[in-house]
């Protein structure tokens, strides 16, 4: 398929999500639109089965990619968001203490700060900027000292190209009985994650970023260790389930317990494209093209003496700029004139912001964030538009 | 439709149940249960009836809950 270059925009924003999508993704999808459309889980005739087959068969493709042995345990949620709240507040319980990172999106600040307020939870912080090394040393010390007994973090920030070392914190979360949930809206896709063997107690993904699906779609994998967390707890959604309809609760078996109302089969068909694409490419292969063209573009970026990067030493292709002279939002409105697209704001973390440095001053920033699909064109023609920008 | 159905918890653990049981050359199908009989709205696998202890093995022993045996 052609880069990010579509309809002669250049889009430079996958981090928002991942945009044109692919063919095999979108064939999948309207083929599910066409012949999977049933309710998925509610009747015993073969328009039901088939599409309860389709989404059986990506939570298949869903516990392999991410390395589960239980495809019962991948849950579909709508979102990351969705699934968040899932975790957070099917196992935040009165007065516990979780520590968080520095760089939270809203997704899970809104919902911390939520529970602060209804379930008096004690929320406590780790700055995930540090180097590896001081970041599981806070981890730790949250744990042990601050008695934090759930951990929730981003395995890769949205506004930078921080990706967290999962598999240690994980091992220091097993170690010290601390219960890990993890955004993984910005790795999914984009790093391997090893979900049994890192200790991970609650995954939460998005179909639509790093693995290429519709928005619509995400993913909640827990562990028997979150489920037995889970028990007693109010669910989040209650409802039609498609089994056990007589009993006034949801029934007790997963994925069931935590999936109320209809499933979309074409979307499920549609993410179990995309990982299949995703592997079939490699997510080594991805990192490295996005690693290449996020150094090309600060290359650039770095050239304009305006220029502000932030946290230009991480490698990946997020990377977060202000050009001084010039409010991030009308500079994200000049390069759209040349129909480049890029996000700017908060981007849904303002602490994330704070952390980095670029509230006080900008009130947030422009991200370009590269995808698989943009080619070294699609950051040269970028350069040229950054260059021409004329400022105040 | 075969004689006998194992009911399992879900339509996740039939397809599971499915999956392995022909993996293991046992014919089956994901069927919707009868309520009165099943206990409520259920989910099971239609198989002959002369492969049930051989089937129910294979799930007991791949973790599948295993709810009613009927004929």
């Amino acid at each position: 398929m052609k880069g990010g270059n579509f309809q002669n925009r250049i889009y430079l924003d996958n981090a928002a999500t991942s945009f044109p999508k692919p063919q095999a993704v979108i064939q999948k999808t309207l083929m599910g639109l066409y012949n999977y459309s049933g309710n998925p889980g509610r009747g015993g005739h073969s328009v039901s089965k088939d599409a309860s087959r389709a989404i059986f068969s990506m939570r298949l493709a869903a516990a392999d990619f991410f390395q589960t042995s239980r495809e019962e345990n991948v849950i579909v949620t709508g979102n990351t968001t969705h699934a968040l709240n899932i975790a957070l507040k099917s196992i935040l319980r009165q007065g516990q203490r979780v520590l968080c990172s520095n760089i939270e999106h809203n997704a899970v600040r809104r919902v911390l700060l939520c529970l602060e307020k209804t379930r008096d939870i004690k929320i406590f912080t780790f700055d995930a900027l540090l180097d590896d090394s001081a970041v599981l040393q806070s981890i730790e010390d949250g744990i042990k000292r601050k008695k934090a007994s759930v951990v929730v973090l981003p395995h890769a920030s949205n506004i930078c190209s921080r990706i967290l070392p999962l598999e240690k914190i994980g091992k220091i979360c097993r170690e010290n009985g601390a219960c890990l949930v993890v955004d993984g809206a910005q790795s999914a896709g984009h790093v391997p994650i090893f979900f049994d063997d890192w200790g991970i107690d609650a995954l939460c993904i998005s179909g639509h970023k790093g693995l290429f699906a519709p928005a619509g779609i995400g993913l909640l994998i827990v562990s028997e260790k979150f489920k037995e967390l889970e028990k007693g707890s109010d669910a989040l959604i209650t409802g039609g389930a498609g089994i056990d309809s007589e009993s006034p609760e949801m029934p007790e078996v997963y994925p069931e317990h935590l999936e109320a109302g209809t499933l979309s089969a074409p979307l499920a068909m549609g993410l179990e494209a995309g990982i299949r694409l995703v592997s079939s490419i490699g997510i080594k292969k991805i990192a490295e093209k996005e690693i290449l063209l996020g150094n090309l573009a600060k290359q650039i970026i770095s050239s304009r003496k305006e220029a502000v990067i932030y946290r230009p030493d991480l490698e990946g292709g997020i990377v977060s700029f202000n050009l001084r002279g010039i409010s991030p939002e009308r500079a994200a409105e000049y390069f759209d004139s040349f129909g480049i697209c890029l996000r700017a704001g908060l981007h849904c973390a303002p602490t994330a912001h704070q952390s980095i440095g670029s509230f006080l001053e900008f009130g947030g920033s422009l991200r370009l964030s590269a995808g698989y699909f943009n080619t070294p064109c699609d950051i040269q023609r970028f350069g040229q538009v950054l260059l021409s920008m004329p400022l105040k | 439709m075969y004689g006998c159905i194992i009911t399992v918890r879900s339509i996740t653990y039939a397809f599971k149940g499915e999956t392995l049981l022909k993996k293991n050359g046992i014919g089956c199908k994901v069927v919707k249960t009868e309520g009165k009989e099943s206990g409520g709205c259920k989910y099971g696998l239609s198989l002959s009836c002369n492969m049930v202890n051989t089937a129910l093995a294979i799930l007991k022993s791949n973790g599948i809950e295993i709810g009613k045996v009927m004929a």
